[in-house]
């Protein structure tokens, strides 16, 4: 436990800002994973998100001085930066978005190849693998404005006036959006589960619905 | 509660966010009506969805960046250091040249400024149609300096200058100046000869502009330069006019009768 510990994000940013390393290793750290989390739900693709990650920590060495403490937090200033990014990355590409494409592993469950995983094991992890399968598909579907709500205020639990911030939008915009958002998923869930689709077919489809 | 608003609250429902009175609302709402029940059934089944979803990656916890990510953004994190030391060392240099050309603007300034509220003390009778004059006795420096009246190229007051010799101070200090004395307005001047070429400026070249300053010589300086002397026989001083070209170098004389 270090001094830089007890530091927040904002102490943390101005001693960036300095020129300190270590604050700047401290911060990646705490926000790297929500930000790499945001950038694979909103793209699909962990290359995306790894270079959204690099260009938003990027952004934040060059231009550290953007950040306004009265404008929200630096969770937030990341978040909105990456969602920059993103939406760039999704019009770059032609708004293709990859579906399913889950880790290697994840095709092949470790129950399978694990020493002692019982049946009742086996199969609640094919469910569960299955589920988050749907509901990924379901999220990437989603348009980009319904998605980032989805994305920060259901995957990432950001709270809703700092989602507000990180879009650049009212609370109430969220709040509709986020609303709007669910009941998709959840129309989306439903014709899922009616027509199954095969595990084993190369999930690929253009974004939007 | 009926059908809408229970879809409005169906989310907050499966979050658990709901307070007491309007749980129990929503509850009973879905036991009596068998669509929201079931709209209630895939809002939470939505809810472990997204949550399996948030928590799914390695098993010791969330999906993280790769973490060669790391040691490349601490290598720009360094690049970017350097970079702005150097942008700091460079900013600072210009600053300071700034500031030593402003000085030196200052400085300029100041010094045109003094000069020019110098000059007009010492000729300041000039625009007034009247001339100065003094004892021109002790050499054609201080002779040449003392009277200016006419200037036919009034380009910049200038103190008068006698041949091939640079006045050290232009300006003529207040104690220094001469008594007033009333000369002949040009008009009613004859010139005795015509200009005459002084020493010392045959070497120069021809100027492209001049001044003509008029000015009191004794005769003693006239008959030193080697100069015929003219003017009224037994006065002490003559009158002459010296033609000092744009470079400041006095190339011609000319004497009054």
């Amino acid at each position: 436990m270090t001094l830089l510990d007890h530091l927040g994000d904002d102490d943390l940013l101005r001693r960036c800002g300095a020129g300190d390393e270590d604050a700047f290793t401290m911060l990646y750290r705490r926000r790297q994973g929500g930000i790499y989390r945001f950038a694979a739900q909103m793209s699909g693709s962990p290359a995306i998100a790894e270079e959204v990650t690099q260009e938003a920590f990027m952004t934040l060495i060059r231009e550290a001085g953007r950040y306004e403490p009265s404008k929200g937090s630096v969770g937030a200033f990341l978040y909105g930066i990456a969602r920059n990014h993103v939406l760039r990355c999704l019009e770059r590409d032609g708004r293709y978005v990859t579906l399913g494409e889950p880790d290697q592993d994840a095709e092949e469950p470790k129950g399978l190849n694990g020493a002692g995983a019982s049946n009742g094991d086996l199969f609640g992890d094919l469910a569960r693998r299955e589920t988050v399968e749907r509901v990924r598909q379901a999220v990437l579907a989603l348009p980009p404005k319904y998605r980032e709500v989805v994305a920060l205020c259901d995957l990432e639990e950001l709270e809703y006036a700092e989602a507000a911030r990180a879009l650049g939008c009212e609370l109430g915009t969220v709040r509709s959006r986020l609303h709007r958002a669910r009941a998709l998923l959840v129309a989306k869930l439903r014709a899922s589960r009616t027509v199954s689709m095969p595990s084993d077919t190369p999930a690929r489809r253009t974004g939007g619905w | 509660m009926n059908c809408i608003q229970f879809e409005q609250q169906v989310h907050d429902l499966a979050l658990e966010k709901l307070g007491e009175r309007a749980l129990d609302e929503a509850l009973a709402h879905a036991e009596l009506c068998a669509g929201c029940a079931h709209l209630l059934a895939d809002s939470r089944a939505l809810r472990s969805g997204l949550r399996a979803l948030a928590e799914e990656g390695a098993e010791d916890g969330p999906r993280q960046a790769p973490p060669r990510l790391e040691a490349i953004l601490l290598a720009a994190f360094r690049r970017e250091r350097r970079a702005q030391v150097i942008r700091v060392r460079r900013n600072r240099w210009v600053l300071i040249g700034m500031a030593a050309a402003a000085a030196l603007l200052v400085a300029v300034g100041v010094r045109d400024w003094r000069r020019a509220n110098r000059q007009p003390a010492a000729h300041g009778p000039l625009a007034a149609g009247s001339a100065q004059s003094g004892n021109a006795a002790g050499g054609a420096a201080n002779a040449a300096a003392k009277a200016p009246s006419s200037r036919p190229w009034p380009r910049r007051p200038a103190p008068a200058r006698t041949s091939g010799v640079q006045p050290k101070h232009r300006a003529v200090p207040e104690r220094q100046k001469p008594q007033r004395r009333s000369l002949p307005s040009a008009g009613k001047i004859e010139w005795a000869t015509d200009f005459m070429p002084l020493p010392g400026a045959d070497g120069a070249a021809s100027p492209e502009a001049g001044e003509l300053v008029r000015v009191e010589l004794s005769r003693s300086t006239v008959t030193e330069l080697g100069l015929p002397a003219a003017g009224e026989a037994g006065a002490e001083t003559i009158t002459a006019q010296v033609f000092i070209g744009d470079d400041g170098v006095a190339r011609a004389i000319r004497f009054a009768q």
